[in-house]
């Protein structure tokens, strides 16, 4: 019987079914970092319990990391004590621990695939929503809460229930200075920040298969944004090219065995899907939010909607927005001023996201508008090491841009790294909720990493296939 | 664990779709330790803004004080995996979430911390809604095993199930001793894997 690789690999790491349509399932690689898995070693230790596979718990140091002073202790002692506790458990329970001491610190859903940790038919689970980026390898990745991190490291299993997997088609050729991050913002403005309630996402055609690793890290990273648990793409040598060599991968005869089993957990072109959509490469944009929903967007060269009907949104969500964001019905979204622009988070802060804007830089010779503050949070010590032997960091610095060390930053600002009141930032993150960036009335833009460097340089919301020339 | 099968009080209605865990708890406060003093934390920034406006947040207004039933629309707690929303709820004072939809790892969070999350139809969540607006104190009732809710004696349809609304009534909602029944057969898997 032809199946989706999300069947596949379900089938593949189910242990039992506990209750009608509840299955213990095998998780095959576990992420954990500081805030949310605290809580999950205290529930152990009051049960006595040990952690049942430490050698598939693997942990970081991302969300509360200063990005500016990291020496020890940290001047935030929450942070300083949410950091001793990783540290101390991780010790305790002998799991690998990639601290920043070792320089193999980063964001956790960057540091997998860097590692070579994250691979094709897995199941890997996090307590962090953005999981599902481990998709973008062909796995079935998907975040989790606190007591279910527990869960995992007591039975390194998890109750789950089925999902539906819902196939998105995008075909055709990207127009000139679209992305990845637009494609998928997109996506959900299309299909809703509900329409994923119950699916798996697959994403397929043209405009995936085109992309780089990164790229697909990048879609998948939002599945969770349209509240599909996990996004993924099918596997191909793209994927098994950039897994290769790298430190966790299989080696010599191990590599061939393993790839037999990452062919076999492919979709099956006859399989079935719940649900089929399909959309056209030409007719994306670059697209920016406005709101406080990521479904809340319009393409750069748009209008805030005039009403709640255009917007496709309820009248009171509607005006909950455009209340909470200050703006004006049907202003032009390039008109937005902004304060703040921030590249970064595990959205895109991979070394690619990085690099593409600093050829732009380069080439067009702009700099950071005087008054904006710019920041470049790269997402893990060996991305940032890579910026640096290339030269970037000076290029940033020279064009007016602060270049930090790895972490999370602000991308949910749990770090000194934060907005101050009403600032309106440009950011390349994942998330544009009130109060996300660390202020109760601070407001999140979100976009690629080429849009905040244009709207950095221009100091308002722009286009950057015009400040760039693309 | 407790068997969760019975529940009776009142309710609060919180209107609006997609409402996400940031703003049920705003990251800042997940810099503790434990999750002890969450019940405080639960809207934190909504419900001052609402009190600089000179306004009052549902979660203060005094009438809602002893609710232990939440109402709300589509969506509810989308976006971070945070248990720390759930744990937030629950230690308000919250016992049972009725909706129209959940983001699912806040619904399987709020299964881990005890809270039934009830599924209605769309028109069945804004009724109650505007019932308990009107009526603070209409009472809510649900009885999981013979599958009833009622508010203010009116029967309404909801959704929950089979597997979860076992493990309520058996008290087996606490998943991790379940888990470890079957530790041979996950050893067996983790060593018959390919990785």
């Amino acid at each position: 019987m032809s199946k989706t690789l999300y069947e596949k690999v379900f089938e593949k790491h189910l242990v039992r079914e506990i209750n009608p349509g509840v299955y213990q399932l095998f998780i095959g690689l576990h992420l954990i970092h500081e805030v949310t898995s605290p809580q999950a070693f205290a529930m152990l230790n009051e049960r006595n319990l040990e952690v049942l596979c430490p050698e598939r718990t693997f942990a970081t140091l991302d969300h509360i990391i200063p990005t500016d002073k990291v020496s020890r202790p940290y001047f935030d002692i929450l942070a300083e004590d949410m950091a001793s506790e990783l540290e101390k458990n991780v010790k305790k329970n002998n799991i690998r621990f990639f601290s920043p001491d070792k320089g193999e610190q980063g964001i956790v859903h960057i540091i997998g695939p860097e590692q070579g940790l994250t691979q094709p038919g897995t199941t890997i689970c996090c307590g962090d929503s953005h999981t599902s980026t481990h998709g973008a390898f062909g796995a079935i990745a998907f975040g989790i809460g606190t007591s279910q991190v527990k869960d995992v490291l007591a039975s390194q299993t998890l109750l789950v229930n089925k999902l539906k997997v819902r196939r998105i088609e995008v075909n055709g050729e990207l127009n000139k200075g679209v992305t990845a991050k637009d494609v998928i913002l997109y996506i959900l403005n299309k299909l809703g920040a509900s329409g994923g309630v119950g699916y798996a996402y697959e994403y397929a055609g043209d405009v995936f298969d085109n992309m780089s690793m990164e790229e697909r890290m990048t879609v998948c990273n939002m599945s969770i944004e349209g509240s599909a648990r996990c996004g993924y793409v099918n596997p191909d040598q793209k994927t098994y090219d950039y897994i290769k060599n790298k430190p966790f991968a299989p080696k010599g005869e191990d590599w061939n065995k393993r790839l037999t089993y990452w062919e076999s957990i492919k979709s099956d072109p006859e399989a079935n899907y719940d649900d089929i959509v399909k959309f056209n490469a030409s007719d994306i944009n670059p697209m920016i939010t406005w709101g406080i929903g990521l479904d809340q967007s319009v393409s750069v060269d748009g209008q805030i909607p005039n009403n709640a009907k255009e917007a496709n949104m309820t009248e009171d969500n509607y005006n909950m927005a455009l209340e909470y964001m200050k703006f004006k019905a049907g202003q032009n979204a390039t008109d937005i001023k902004i304060d703040v622009a921030f590249i970064g988070s595990c959205t895109n802060g991979r070394f690619s996201d990085f690099k593409q804007v600093a050829d732009l830089v380069k080439i067009s010779n702009l700099k950071v508008k005087d008054g904006i503050k710019a920041l470049i949070v790269p997402g893990s010590q060996s991305v940032r090491d890579k910026l640096v032997k290339e030269g970037l960091d000076k290029l940033f610095t020279e064009a007016g841009f602060e270049f930090r060390e790895p972490g999370c930053s602000m991308c949910l600002a749990m770090n000194p790294d934060k907005l101050i009141g009403d600032q309106v930032c440009a950011s390349s993150s994942n998330r544009n909720f009130k109060g996300r960036q660390g202020s109760p009335t601070g407001r999140t833009l979100i976009m690629s990493p080429l849009m905040v460097a244009a709207s950095a340089i221009s100091g308002h919301v722009s286009d950057p296939r015009e400040i760039f020339k693309m | 664990m407790k068997k969760i099968t019975k529940i009776t009080g009142s309710a609060l209605p919180m209107t609006g779709d997609d409402i996400d865990t940031d703003r049920i708890t705003p990251a800042r406060f997940l810099k503790e330790l434990t999750f002890e003093n969450f019940g405080e934390y639960v809207f934190a920034d909504e419900r001052s803004q609402a009190k600089e406006k000179g306004e009052s947040h549902p979660f203060d207004q005094e009438q809602y004080r002893s609710a232990n039933f939440l109402i709300v629309n589509s969506n509810f707690g989308c976006g971070s995996s945070r248990e720390h929303a759930a744990q937030s709820i629950k230690r308000w004072g919250i016992d049972c979430i009725i909706g129209e939809s959940f983001s699912e790892i806040f619904y399987n969070n709020c299964i881990a911390v005890g809270v039934p999350c009830l599924i209605v139809d769309n028109s069945t969540a804004k009724e109650i809604q505007s019932l308990c607006t009107n009526d603070p104190k209409a009472e809510i009732k649900i009885d999981l095993e013979s599958h009833l809710l009622t508010v203010s004696d009116k029967e309404y349809a909801y959704t929950l199930s089979d597997g979860v609304k076992t493990s309520f009534i058996e008290g087996a909602w606490d998943a991790t001793s379940q888990l470890l029944e079957s530790k041979e057969e996950i050893l067996e898997k983790s060593s018959s894997l390919p990785y």
